[in-house]
């Protein structure tokens, strides 16, 4: 998995490549908690390109995303392929993250 | 002894004016025998006891030795001087003061007593010789070879043949000429045996020599009293018929001789090869400590030898290893500013793993070094290097230049790398402990989640289950579990984000959770809401379950079902023969911990009817994947086989759902925990 940081005015954009599984959380876990030091709190999540999650890869989103409410900020996901966000669904966290369709959605919320 | 030999003719002839009388009338053929009787008694006494005695050691063989030939000498005396003991208490009786002139056995004694003691005389002798050969060949045995096995027993032959020389049977000169000069001469090739000489050190060598130089003069004294001291009555003191006596009285001789001549010969190369020993023991004792897990020792030992071996006058070793976090300082004369250089250089040096003399020149290394250069002239620097990395530094100095030569450094670094070797091989054994142990805590925690299992399954005539479990690892992260209170059976399957044993350990706590609010008659939703509570606080963050719920009510024929985030279960209604998901709303537990869970859970109700099947199964048996290819078991196939199979008993159905999956994945081990569990309503 790579993930690829692009800074947009207060929104940082992570573009999620390959497969999010129990491996390659930690590589997650190490961007996010970085973020979350520099006070970069506002993330959206480019999905187009994450083949794959797995629980817990699943699991290191669930783990964060307080932190980063809590100072302000939020996750918001866009153009999750089908399988994926089948696994967001089921785990019924589709009511807790914001999921949306595009780009331009997920700058929305901020 | 060696003068008998040469001047054996003259001493032949002296001999034979020495008359012999007697003061028994006994004739000569038995003082003969007994003479041989006596030798022969004697020497195959200290043979057979002293060749049983193991120890090897040449001082303690040599005060053997010398404490026999001292108390020899003491009782030969006692036997010469009992008689007039004897006589003094008689004469003391009638006269006043018993007068010296009684040595001179003026006055008549006991015959008896006098006879035996007489006798006794050359016991002792034999005795002390006897034992002091048997000790001596445990000298000449040193290394032994063939030929000095067969000089030996020849010389024993030799010996033995010797005491018929006892009787006086009109024997001519040349019978004994001939005796004493294979005899003799066998005693020269075993006297030049003196391997064990090398093997001594500086201090033992000066030992060996006082003790040889005694026992020498012991046996001197004893043979020059026994041939010459007296005019016996009793014994006969003739050379020649006491060949066995002269044979082995010259071979102590020799023997001492020859050993005091090479002990002294060698002297001077005994440090060099003292050095050499110390350094095999060193070695030796660096291997031994193998067995040895204390780290600490082990360096203690390096520095030691490595002081040792090399005479320095001033060492360093330092070990910083923050991998395995050895720790180990020592210096050995040294200034404080010094070891404060050095650990300077350390640094500075890093992984430089080259052994190598240091000249530490102001001209290359500036005035840094001045304060070594003052004190030591040789600096010798040896990297300690385990496997691949440097683990420490060590330095030797001696005050003058050119200190170290090409073999003490070969030395040091053959001493390092047996050393390495041995922290090595403790690592290693360190290593299979800790995976031993392992694999047996892990054995335990199977066990132990096995009983987190239920037993038995519900029988009733309401509704069968049966139920499948695979861990993927020794432990897995699934569960199911049952629980009945009143007429509401109650039913739980879960999966536990993760895997191994920390996911066992959150099974073990969901069982705990489950158990215990079964019986508090709770709705669905608040049980998963409290549920949700008691769980997320023991939970990590971004650590979850997902499971589902059933609660079976068999008086209303009725079933309520929810999913906490987990996989979708299959119901096949038998009514209106159609397979549909319940998919409820349903969030996994341990995301929101607080009471606000609530709004994020669904429940469903249904009314069931003979021939209804539902099948809960975890996220494992979706993802099992094809040997060599990528695609997935996927929930289409288990939909189907619940469409063909919904009329077989649960237990059939179990069967058909993992004998397609086996061959699926070809009998491949999946990756997660699987876990099937079916009910069937009757």
């Amino acid at each position: 998995m790579e993930v690829t940081k692009v800074i947009e005015a207060s929104i940082v954009k992570l573009e999620i490549n390959g497969e999010l599984d129990a491996s390659t959380t930690i590589e997650m876990d190490t961007v996010l908690k970085s973020l979350l030091e520099t006070g970069s709190v506002k993330i959206i999540f480019d999905c187009t390109n994450l083949s794959y999650i797995s629980s817990a890869g699943v699991g290191v989103f669930i783990s964060f995303v307080d932190d980063f409410k809590e100072k302000g900020g939020n996750f918001g996901f866009y153009n999750m392929q089908e399988n994926v966000h089948q696994v967001f669904t089921m785990l019924g966290l589709d009511s807790i993250l914001s999921i949306v369709a595009g780009e331009e959605e997920a700058k929305a919320m901020f | 002894m060696a003068f008998v030999l040469l001047g054996a003719d003259q001493l032949l002839s002296l001999s034979y004016l020495r008359g012999v009388k007697f003061r028994f009338n006994f004739p000569d053929l038995v003082h003969g025998f007994l003479q041989a009787l006596i030798f022969a008694g004697s020497f195959l006494f200290v043979r057979d006891y002293f060749e049983r005695k193991e120890v090897f050691s040449v001082n303690i063989l040599l005060k053997r030795s010398l404490i026999l030939g001292i108390g020899a000498l003491f009782f030969y005396y006692l036997l010469d001087y009992i008689p007039e003991i004897y006589l003094g208490i008689k004469q003391g009786m009638s006269e006043a003061r018993p007068s010296r002139v009684l040595g001179a056995k003026v006055i008549p004694t006991n015959p008896t007593l006098d006879y035996i003691l007489e006798l006794l005389k050359p016991f002792v002798i034999v005795y002390y010789l006897g034992a002091s050969i048997m000790l001596f060949k445990k000298l000449i045995f040193f290394k032994k070879s063939r030929w000095d096995i067969i000089w030996w027993n020849l010389l024993q032959i030799i010996l033995f043949f010797s005491l018929i020389f006892c009787f006086d049977w009109n024997i001519p000169d040349f019978a004994f000429i001939i005796f004493q000069v294979i005899g003799g001469a066998l005693v020269v090739l075993l006297s030049i045996r003196l391997k064990w000489i090398g093997f001594l050190g500086t201090q033992d060598k000066l030992n060996a020599i006082l003790y040889l130089v005694l026992i020498n003069l012991m046996t001197i004294m004893l043979l020059q009293n026994f041939f010459y001291g007296q005019e016996s009555n009793v014994l006969i003191t003739d050379f020649n018929r006491n060949t066995f006596m002269l044979l082995i009285g010259f071979m102590v001789l020799l023997y001492s001789i020859f050993s005091i001549l090479a002990l002294i010969f060698n002297l001077p190369t005994s440090t060099v090869s003292e050095q050499k020993n110390t350094e095999l023991n060193s070695f030796q004792e660096l291997a031994r400590m193998q067995g040895n897990l204390n780290m600490e020792e082990l360096f203690e030992k390096l520095f030691k030898i490595a002081l040792e071996s090399t005479q320095v006058e001033g060492a360093f070793l330092l070990i910083d290893d923050p991998k395995n976090r050895y720790r180990f300082y020592a210096t050995d004369n040294l200034k404080g500013e010094n070891v404060k250089l050095l650990k300077g250089y350390c640094r500075a040096e890093g992984q430089n793993m080259e052994e190598q003399l240091l000249f530490l020149n102001a001209t290359t290394e500036g005035d840094r070094f001045s304060a070594i250069r003052d004190q030591y002239q040789s600096v010798f620097y040896q990297p300690i290097v385990l496997k691949d990395r440097k683990i420490g530094d060590l330095f030797l100095m001696k005050s003058f230049a050119n200190g170290f030569d090409e073999y003490m450094l070969r030395l040091i670094k053959s001493y390092t790398a047996q050393l390495m070797m041995t922290i090595h091989n403790v690592e290693l054994l360190e290593e299979t402990i800790e995976s031993t142990r392992l694999k047996e805590e892990l054995a335990i925690a199977r066990a132990v989640q096995q009983k987190l299992l239920p037993k038995e399954l519900p029988k009733n005539d309401h509704f069968e289950v049966s139920a499948y479990y695979l861990s993927a690892h020794e432990v897995g992260g699934d569960y199911y579990d049952y629980a009945e209170v009143d007429d509401l059976h109650k039913m739980i399957i879960a999966d536990v984000s993760g895997k191994g044993t920390n996911a066992a350990f959150h099974v073990a706590e969901m069982k705990g959770v489950f158990q215990a609010l079964m019986h508090l008659k709770l709705s669905g939703k608040e049980f998963l809401n409290i549920a949700n509570q008691s769980i997320s606080k023991c939970f990590d963050k971004g650590i979850f379950i997902t499971l589902s719920y059933l609660s079976i009510d068999t008086n209303k024929k009725r079933f309520s079902h929810s999913r906490a985030g987990h996989c979708p279960t299959i119901y096949y209604n038998a009514k209106e023969d159609k397979i549909q998901l319940l998919d409820e709303k349903g969030l996994a537990f341990g995301i929101i911990r607080n009471d606000a869970y609530a709004n994020h859970i669904e429940i469903s109700e249904h009314n069931y009817n003979p021939g209804d099947v539902l099948l809960f199964y975890t996220d494992g048996i979706l993802e099992a994947r094809e040997k060599d290819g990528t695609e997935e078991f996927g929930f289409d196939r288990i939909k189907n086989l619940i469409a063909k199979h919904k009329n077989l008993n649960t237990k059939d159905i179990l069967d058909k759902i993992i004998e397609l999956l086996t061959v699926f994945t070809e009998g491949e081990m999946s990756f997660d925990d699987t876990t099937l569990l079916v009910v069937k309503f009757k």
